[in-house]
């Protein structure tokens, strides 16, 4: 595979193939997305750091204006569960609106959640952007 | 016994294998693994050209591949060579940008730069622009300076003089972190004022009481103000307006690299920025001593873990 092809691909799965996290937050309601997870992936803490390498590339791709912050906190310490594993939703005055428990839950899972529990539109199919090869 | 013909491509280089067919899937699958591409040809001309090819040779069933030094060339062949690259690299050079297949609008680049750097910490969301240069063999590295819209960082300043109108002047057009004379160097010996500034200018009466002084504590950051380093003069304004803000840029290989924004910054603040980049690579081109001046090739936005996008450019 060409440099040129594998570079489309990784535009494409931001803004066109990762199909779940399409969706409109509600920008008069929300201010952003907070996430909470050890750096390490022990004690439950895999699914929340998959949710934000493949997922939140693309809710910040369709809702640019709204802030996601993500906290990493290093944990090797096996023993240590105490170390929160949580997404919070912010509202306009960065109150926290709703909480997810992020913890052993896979990122399909806890996207599911996110879209029960946030006021959301999906991206119509032709607002969708789709980085096209073209032979040069 | 039964001969196959079989042409084997590798790198341009072409050569004729004859097998006997009760080998032929062995060796194949051998050269398969070796990822050749072989086709069988069934022409008769090219069986014989095999035959002849390898009565001349051993007719044992290995792979008759040329020798280790047949891939040297000769100098005027790695000449040709050279000159042939450089006409490729012009050529694409003459290139629109928006004929590559990765080019993207400036806008539209960061929108996908940005998303692909949420949740990283704001010292790891660093813009980058990449110039490939297209210059001769022997031309002058293309170099200068730079003055961005927006800096990356904002530079704490701090300025030594015994001249109170001066520091006051100093004080009202540039925003310092630390301004003052003697009684500040002894403050800043004594602990009482902390010394946390990137940069320090003096005028040159100061100079040798700030080097007894704070000759250890400045020297060892970097930050002893020096006439060498060009942070001592009189007209400190003047100094200070020509020394702010400006980036120097440097070829390395065939391309320039430099921070352009972060993530964080507004669209309009780095396309500004990228403006001031391409003015300032255009005067270095001016300036550049050489025959054949170089040419502003591809140039790619990217971040620090998103994707490299092209752009328009020049």
């Amino acid at each position: 595979m060409s440099h040129v092809i594998r570079q489309i691909n990784f535009l494409n799965a931001i803004s066109y193939s990762t199909k779940k996290p399409q969706i409109l937050l509600n920008a008069t309601k929300y201010s952003g997305l907070r996430l909470t997870f050890q750096v390490q992936n022990h004690n439950g803490h895999m699914g929340a750091r998959k949710f934000w390498h493949e997922y939140l590339p693309t809710l910040k791709f369709y809702n640019p204006n709204l802030k996601f912050d993500v906290i990493r906190i290093s944990n090797p310490d096996k023993r240590k569960r105490d170390i929160p594993c949580t997404l919070e939703i912010l509202g306009k005055e960065d109150q926290v609106l709703g909480s997810i428990d992020m913890r052993n839950k896979q990122y399909d899972e806890i996207m599911d959640q996110l879209s029960e529990s946030i006021d959301h539109t999906t991206v119509p199919e032709q607002d969708l952007v789709k980085v096209q090869y073209k032979a040069t | 016994m039964m001969l196959h013909s079989l042409k084997i491509t590798r790198n341009t280089r072409m050569c004729a294998l004859r097998l006997p067919s009760n080998n032929y899937g062995v060796i194949t699958r051998m050269l398969n693994t070796r990822s050749f591409h072989i086709s069988r040809t069934s022409s008769l001309a090219a069986v014989a050209a095999t035959e002849d090819a390898s009565e001349s040779k051993s007719t044992t069933s290995g792979t008759n591949m040329p020798p280790a030094n047949a891939t040297k060339l000769s100098k005027e062949q790695l000449k040709k060579r050279e000159i042939r690259r450089l006409s490729q690299r012009k050529q694409q050079a003459r290139q629109p940008a928006n004929s590559h297949p990765l080019y993207m609008e400036v806008v539209d680049a960061l929108r996908f730069i940005r998303a692909a750097e949420v949740g990283r910490p704001e010292g790891q969301q660093t813009i980058t622009l990449t110039t490939l240069i297209v210059s001769e063999k022997g031309t002058s590295l293309l170099n200068g300076n730079m003055k961005l819209f927006r800096p990356l960082k904002e530079l704490k300043i701090a300025v030594f003089s015994t001249d109170k109108e001066l520091l006051e002047e100093v004080k009202s057009q540039f925003n310092c972190q630390l301004v003052g004379g003697n009684e500040t160097v002894e403050g800043i010996k004594d602990g009482t004022i902390r010394a946390n500034f990137d940069v320090a200018f003096a005028t040159p009466e100061i100079v040798p009481f700030i080097n007894s002084q704070l000759g250890k504590q400045l020297g060892r950051r970097g930050i002893l103000p020096n006439t060498k380093k060009g942070t001592v003069s009189d007209d400190l304004v003047t100094l200070m307006n020509a020394k702010m803000g400006n980036i120097p840029f440097k070829q390395t290989g065939n391309n320039i690299s430099i921070p352009i924004g972060k993530c964080y910054f507004s669209d309009k603040d780095i396309l500004l920025n990228i403006i001031a980049a391409r003015d300032a690579f255009k005067e270095a081109l001016a300036n550049q001593k050489a025959k054949r001046p170089s040419i502003l090739s591809k140039t790619t936005l990217s971040s620090t873990h998103g994707p490299g996008i092209v752009i328009d450019f020049v």
